[in-house]
């Protein structure tokens, strides 16, 4: 609770909303690593996993993936009356909540997987290679990772995803690599994490995993159209100098050519090119509508005055939810560490 | 005859959902990336089912003419079909998405869902090792083609529902999207094929 009030307090006093919301969602992340990775090895003597086949894990990713699979055991569980089935309809009513709130706000204000990724694309600073885009069809890569799951997941009953491409499962209990085929999962876990998680963002200084990879980013861009948040672009104050392109950690913002830059449905509401516009052209708006201008620290607004920008309420739904998720594991987290540390 | 159609049908019907699990995965992705139109997807469809369709007969015409001599395909038929299903699957989705189409630009060609269509027919699923095996049992290329016949349109029922996705092309990013499933379901079977020819 003090750090999420903390972290409000920072982004109200500075004026910089992704600085700090970076920091609180690689806390965030780092608590969830801690937690996950000392429960697996606490609860298995060894972070294997042995099991022949898996369950889909709670987790949005598996989830996304998975999609069609929950819709078929719903449908099951529905028409057999056993209630106590009825997991992925409750899931269902938290993730409309949350989208809802948030929007695709979530892959940036609560995501654990996008804090690992945030965490190390921020971790070189100046010396990251930042200043490239791609053509727009790569950055389709993530919808078309999660077609291909979800469709190979349903007609082979499996989290396909989560068996086979999730970076994250490193951090939660690797499969016991028994076989050829479960040597073959390992090694492409470990060169996903390595790629996705680590080095393309230590060396882009993007969000690899978010912007090329994550299903669930992709779902989350269609469905996060509900949710009334959004950044918009002002192009009558914008000088087309491309900060903001280059900035984009999730690549979010096309060239646009000798154009204006254009903001894609991919965004995920990190507030980095609101950040680093030194025109103030990018702000966060309720539908695209104009908000009565970007309000920048110390500009002369009444602190009462920003509580109301669309910005406020952004960062207030962020770190609600995001401190909420947080509150189930964070508490954990920090016991495991402090056991460890007095050990 | 009527009894064996019968038959044919009802072991069609009561296993198709799981020829729908074996020909999603070509049919689902490619299907999504073409451009939109009611016509054209029928076309698609069509096409993949005339190829699922020749396969079926292939084999029907061949153990009713061989018996059980042909009743047993070779264990490397199903590794071949992934390999050769997966190697087009990649080539349409690099076809689609070069800036320059170039050679791989007839890929992208017409023909495609009818190989793709015989490619998903001439792999050996559980439903269609039954199928075989009851043909094993006619003795007669007339009765082994009746009886496929009558499970190819069992399973039909299923692969057909696969229609039902097409308005979702509306968002072109997804057919985008789908392209790159595509390529995807390319890899995964070429691994497969690659395994299974191990
Ligand atoms: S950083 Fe601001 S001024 Fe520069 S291109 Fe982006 S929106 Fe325009
Ligand atoms: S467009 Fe702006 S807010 Fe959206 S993801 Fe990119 S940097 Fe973040």
């Amino acid at each position: 609770m003090g750090f999420t009030a903390a972290i409000a307090f920072l982004v109200m006093k500075t004026g910089r909303v992704s600085r700090w919301r970076a920091v609180f969602l690689v806390v965030m992340a780092w608590a969830f690593v801690v937690r996950f990775k000392a429960q697996a090895v606490g609860l298995k003597a060894g972070a294997f996993m042995t099991e022949p086949t898996q369950e889909v894990p709670y987790c949005h990713v598996a989830l996304s993936s998975t999609i069609l699979n929950a819709a078929y055991n719903q449908y099951l569980a529905l028409k057999s009356g056993a209630w106590r089935q009825w997991g992925p309809l409750s899931l269902g009513f938290l993730w409309l909540v949350f989208t809802l709130a948030l929007g695709q706000a979530w892959c940036s204000w609560v995501c654990y997987f996008g804090g690992l990724d945030e965490g190390f694309s921020r971790l070189l600073g100046r010396f990251r290679l930042r200043r490239f885009s791609l053509p727009p069809a790569v950055r389709d890569l993530p919808a078309g990772v999660l077609i291909f799951f979800a469709v190979i997941s349903m007609t082979s009953l499996t989290p396909m995803f989560c068996l086979w491409a999730c970076p994250i499962k490193l951090t939660t209990s690797f499969l016991d690599p028994v076989d050829a085929v479960r040597k073959a999962q390992t090694v492409i876990l470990v060169v996903m994490a390595a790629g996705t998680l680590v080095l393309g963002p230590l060396i882009t200084g993007k969000r690899v995993f978010c912007g090329l990879v994550c299903p669930f980013g992709a779902w989350q861009s269609l469905w996060g159209q509900v949710n009334p948040f959004r950044v918009t672009l002002d192009k009558e104050s914008c000088t087309r100098c491309r900060l903001c392109v280059w900035a984009c950690p999730t690549m979010a913002i096309e060239h646009g050519g000798p154009g204006h830059p254009r903001i894609i449905p991919y965004c995920n509401r990190c507030g980095e090119c609101v950040d680093v516009c030194p025109e103030g052209a990018i702000s966060f708006t309720l539908l695209g509508l104009p908000s009565g201008g970007q309000v920048v620290a110390g500009a002369g607004r009444s602190p009462l005055a920003e509580l109301w920008e669309v910005r406020s309420l952004l960062v207030f739904c962020g770190l609600v939810l995001g401190g909420a998720v947080g509150g189930v594991f964070v508490p954990d987290a920090l016991r495991t560490l402090a056991k460890a540390l007095l050990r | 005859m009527k009894a064996l159609f019968a038959e044919g049908l009802a072991l069609g019907l009561s296993t198709g959902l799981y020829c729908l699990g074996a020909c999603a995965p070509f049919l689902v992705p490619y299907l999504l990336a073409e451009e939109t139109g009611w016509r054209r997807d029928l076309t698609v469809l069509g096409k993949f089912l005339i190829g699922r369709l020749a396969a079926y007969m292939l084999f029907a015409v061949v153990v009713g003419y061989l018996g059980a001599r042909a009743a047993t395909p070779p264990p490397w038929l199903t590794g071949v079909a992934f390999l050769l299903c997966g190697l087009a699957l990649i080539g349409y989705a690099v076809a689609r998405n070069a800036p320059r189409p170039g050679a791989c630009g007839r890929l992208a060609a017409p023909g495609m869902p009818l190989l793709m269509g015989f490619l998903a027919g001439i792999n050996i699923c559980p439903p269609f090792t039954a199928g075989l095996v009851r043909l094993l049992t006619l003795g007669s290329v007339g009765r082994c083609v009746v009886y496929f016949a009558a499970f190819y349109l069992g399973t039909t029922v299923y692969v057909a529902a696969t229609l039902l996705l097409a308005p979702l092309k509306a968002v072109p990013r997804l057919r985008a999207a789908a392209s790159i499933a595509c390529g995807l379901s390319g890899l995964w079977f070429a691994a497969m094929g690659l395994a299974a020819l191990r």
